[in-house]
């Protein structure tokens, strides 16, 4: 039931990059010269190099995590554990009818977009510390390393306003951004020593945790910003396609006075209770190694970038009814690899799309994907798309992915989809 | 294909919320990992167990042990205690009948003698107070107006000066008296039990004048008018008492625990000194006259014995020195020539028991009423042992009783193994070290039991090497369980000497210990 429940949200959650596919290489001018479009998308997913969908069940539902399980993700993840997972609800909005200073090619669009993004990076030996202790022979007599250990969370919501040229769907949009919550916590360098006899462990870090003073959910307001997301479609010659550049969440938020900076710098060892000591004193405990921790904390307010990324993408006829696309992502973040898809596509009718997508890079590996786009009646657009088929299907898969996209079409009295 | 409505869009969407928040926790989150950690980590000396306070170096280089206690302290504060007490009188004119005006200014009662306090038996001439409070109450059941004089010249105020009580009536009647109260704070007051002649004890002088007030007219006084006055002594703490305590026999049986880390075993001590001083700090004579001295030790009890036992020994008062007291000590040397007193230490006593009697004043009155005592400086007999630690030792156990806190920091469930690894730089085999828990509401359990754990090993330079043992315990998840809740440890050594042989201790003597806890832990999380 849980595994359901999860599928359907995430059927119900989103849409990603395969957008406008359709509704360009189609080119049906039905879209533009109606009156108006409203369009709800979303995008829900997660990935990574090693982390299996079975993993994450236990994680978040609870269980035992099997230590085979744990030791087949720690196998695979070989220096770094790399993971990712994004939430992205937007209601969009075109006004086709209009124009722009007089310009007809040009009309407005405008976005209320909801995101989240978790991202997370560590050595293996952290995986490896967490899930199967300090006992290992990698680690006696020797370091566990912490360095360069981040995680990365933000969430917030766009309120944007811009243009959309009609002929080619080219587009930007400006946005106020509400800041809802975020937390990095970058560890720089650290580690755990465990001697080879066990009679000493040595624990150092040193780093910084940023959070946000969040309470509430969404739509809480803990910082404003802004944010450009823009896409850009050249028409091929002969109109065998486009090539788009496209950037989303170019933008910042500055957090309230509240905002929170723990440095953290500590040494700590602890050799066992202290024998002569507890002899003197008649009482020993063991040390809460935590109070030291922290130092240093500081709040006030802070500016921090979103999570945005730059995209671009060559979609190309093959033949009348079929087309491929190959696409590259990039997101400034050293958890994710640039993604590099390629996609095939056939047109079953000029309402309807089906695509099969191979993705390498981003926080995880290799991933199949499948969509559908298509018009119902004359007002109605869906599409389906998920980039991780096989993380749907199954508890090995190292990440799920889903989206959907449902657009209602307001035509000018007097024309009709094709 | 038909079209997605907008009612169908809403229904799809509460069908999703209504799944996903079906997604409920499976109870916590777990895993197994194998960990490894210090658990106890140090040496522990002679001083651990023995009081630093108690080593010191002798001029051999051999440690010793010094140990003092308090076989007696016998204190005869309650000799010149006053009790709670309340003094009533009663005055009347010298006449019956009535009325008869007296003229305003006429003295009606003139007195002056002394009021008996109670003590325990001591005749006291003098007494200065530590705390405590007198209270005097005036009831007045004349028609009339009055003027009362009352004096208490035996009591000195702090000041020097003594308690002024004089006061002046209004009208009262029998029904309802005219009554005055007021507290006198005893605190560093002087008072003076040798009443209006100066020459006796336990007496307070007092003087009492009555007369009519000389600003009315004529007071219609009857013969069964009178006047009450009530002295209430409360929570009298005498801090110096002066006078004749009286001469008497008392026999004192007293017996004191040793703080002692040495439980069990044998010592064959080589030398040994012990001192006994009974120090009066009473300004009255003292005759002592021990019948016993026994040392209590685990298996048995071994009287000492010396020539002091059975004989009067008298010791003679204290000097007051003013404001304090020099007192006279008489010492008694016991040493292993004049008594049996190897014997007596050798069984290790963790109790002592003293049996004495203590006569007071055994000649009379020799002082003309002028013992004193500070009640804060009693007799007392002290004990000083002096114990070269040269022995040799079968069984001797050095054991004591530790708390462990906050285990709760560790894990709820796990199965591991703490190994132990114990070193030994005495120069005596650890015949047995075991370190023994008594988890909160749960039966003990052995943590680590070692046998034979060999001497070090003497170097011709430089302290013993120390021989080294090894010991693996496994603890079950329910003992892992029962540990987190809190726990005492026993820390038990039991030492011996190679052979019988006697081995001097140079203070360089240690035992370590280390203990690591490895193993498989359930982490959880909910």
């Amino acid at each position: 039931m849980k595994h359901w429940g999860v599928f359907v949200m995430l059927i119900l959650a989103g849409a990603h990059l395969s957008a406008q596919r359709l509704w360009l290489m189609e080119g049906d001018t039905t879209l533009v010269t109606s009156k108006s479009m409203i369009e709800f998308s979303a995008h829900a997913g997660w990935e990574s190099n090693a982390l299996e969908r079975e993993m994450l069940d236990r994680m978040l539902f609870g269980g035992f995590i099997e230590s085979d399980l744990i030791e087949r993700q720690a196998e695979r993840m070989g220096a770094r554990l790399r993971a990712g997972a994004g939430y992205n609800g937007a209601l969009r909005f075109w006004f086709f009818r209009d124009s722009v200073l007089h310009d007809t090619p040009w009309a407005w669009q405008g976005q209320v977009q909801s995101v989240s993004q978790l991202a997370m990076s560590a050595p293996g030996d952290v995986y490896r510390l967490i899930f199967q202790g300090n006992n290992q022979p990698e680690f006696t007599g020797n370091t566990a390393h912490f360095d360069e250990t981040w995680v990365d969370y933000m969430a917030y919501q766009k309120f944007g306003f811009g243009m959309v040229h009609k002929p080619t769907l080219s587009g930007f949009t400006i946005s106020a951004v509400n800041g809802q919550s975020f937390e990095r916590l970058y560890l720089t360098s650290g580690g755990l020593f465990t001697s080879a006899d066990g009679d000493s462990l040595a624990l150092s870090a040193t780093g910084n945790r940023y959070r946000s003073e969040t309470q509430g959910g969404i739509g809480t307001g803990y910082g404003v910003g802004a944010a450009l997301d823009a896409t850009f479609n050249l028409p091929l010659k002969d109109n065998q396609g486009f090539v788009t550049l496209g950037v989303r969440d170019i933008g910042f938020v500055t957090w309230n006075e509240g905002s929170m900076h723990s440095q953290i710098d500590t040494t700590v060892s602890f050799t066992g209770i202290d024998i002569g000591e507890w002899f003197t004193t008649g009482s020993a405990s063991v040390p809460d190694l935590s109070d030291s921790a922290l130092t240093q904390t500081t709040a006030g307010p802070q500016s921090r970038w979103l999570p945005g990324f730059v995209f671009t993408r060559l979609m190309h006829r093959i033949n009348e009814r079929d087309f491929f696309d190959i696409t590259m992502v990039f997101r400034p973040v050293n958890a994710y690899l640039p993604l590099f898809s390629a996609g095939y596509h056939h047109q079953v009718s000029h309402r309807t799309l089906l695509g099969a997508t191979a993705q390498y890079g981003g926080y995880g590996g290799m991933r199949f994907g499948v969509s559908a786009e298509k018009w119902f009646g004359d007002h109605w657009f869906a599409e389906v798309s998920t980039d991780d088929l096989f993380g749907l299907v199954s508890n090995r898969g190292r990440g799920m992915a889903a989206g959907v996209r449902v657009a209602y079409l307001i035509q000018r009295n007097d024309r009709k989809p094709q | 294909m038909r079209m997605l409505s907008h009612q169908n869009l809403i229904v799809a969407l509460a069908i999703g919320v209504g799944l996903f928040s079906a997604c409920r926790r499976d109870g916590a989150t777990r895993w197994d990992v194998n960990a490894k950690a210090p658990l106890l980590k140090g040496t522990l000396t002679w001083s651990h167990f023995i009081e630093d306070s108690l080593l010191e170096y002798g001029s051999d280089g051999v440690l010793n042990v010094r140990y003092s206690a308090s076989l007696l302290n016998f204190n005869l504060d309650t000799m010149v205690a006053i009790p709670d007490t309340v003094i009533f009188d009663r005055f009347e004119p010298p006449f019956s009948g009535g009325p008869i005006n007296i003229p305003a200014g006429t003295s009606i009662i003139n007195r002056n003698d002394n009021i008996l306090l109670k003590t325990d038996g001591a005749q006291i001439r003098l007494a200065r107070i530590e705390s405590g409070t007198l209270t005097y109450r005036f009831n007045s059941y004349v028609n009339g107006a009055l003027d009362v004089q009352y004096r208490l010249p035996g009591i000195t105020l702090p000041n020097g000066s003594a308690p002024n009580l004089d006061i002046s009536t209004e009208p009262g009647s029998p029904s309802q008296p005219w009554t005055y109260t007021n507290t006198i704070d005893l605190s560093n007051v002087e008072i003076d039990l040798s009443g209006v002649s100066g020459f006796t004890y336990n007496r307070l002088a007092n003087e009492l004048n009555i007369r009519t007030s000389p600003s009315g007219g004529a007071l219609p006084l009857m013969g069964d008018d009178s006047v009450t006055i009530a002295l209430i002594f409360n929570d009298v703490r005498v801090g110096y008492g002066k006078g004749y305590f009286g001469s008497f026999n008392r026999t004192v049986v007293e017996a004191n625990e040793l703080q002692n880390a040495l439980t069990g075993g044998v010592l064959n001590l080589e030398a040994v000194s012990l001192e006994l001083a009974f120090t009066n700090r009473v300004g009255a004579d003292l005759r002592i006259e021990p019948h016993s001295l026994i040392a209590h030790g685990q298996a048995q009890s071994v009287p000492l014995t010396h020539a002091l036992f059975n004989q009067p020994l008298n010791v003679t008062r204290a000097t007051d020195l003013g404001s304090s007291v020099s007192g006279e000590t008489y010492t008694v040397s016991v040493t292993n020539e004049n008594s049996n007193i190897v014997d007596f230490l050798s069984v290790v006593p963790n109790t002592l028991s003293f049996d004495t009697d203590i006569t007071l004043n055994p000649l009379g009155n020799v002082s003309g009423s002028n013992d004193f005592i500070y009640t804060d400086a009693p007799f007392d007999a002290a004990l000083t042992i002096e114990l070269p630690l040269a022995f040799s030792a079968a069984g001797l156990v050095l054991r004591d009783t530790l708390d462990v806190e906050r285990l709760s920091e560790f894990p709820e469930d796990a199965s591991v193994v703490v190994k132990v690894k114990v070193g030994n730089a005495y120069p005596l085999k650890i015949s047995n070290l075991r370190i023994t828990l008594l988890p909160v509401d749960a039966d003990q359990f052995v943590l680590a039991d070692f046998t034979e754990i060999a001497p070090g090993v003497p170097q011709p330079m430089g302290p013993l090497l120390v021989a080294e043992t090894m010991n693996e315990v496994t603890l079950t998840s329910d003992q892992f369980r029962l540990l987190r809740e809190g726990a005492q440890a026993i820390i038990a050594l039991s030492l011996e000497t190679i052979n019988g042989s006697t081995v001097a201790m140079t203070g360089e003597e240690f035992v370590s210990v280390e203990a690591v806890i490895e193993g498989v832990i359930e982490v959880s999380y909910q």
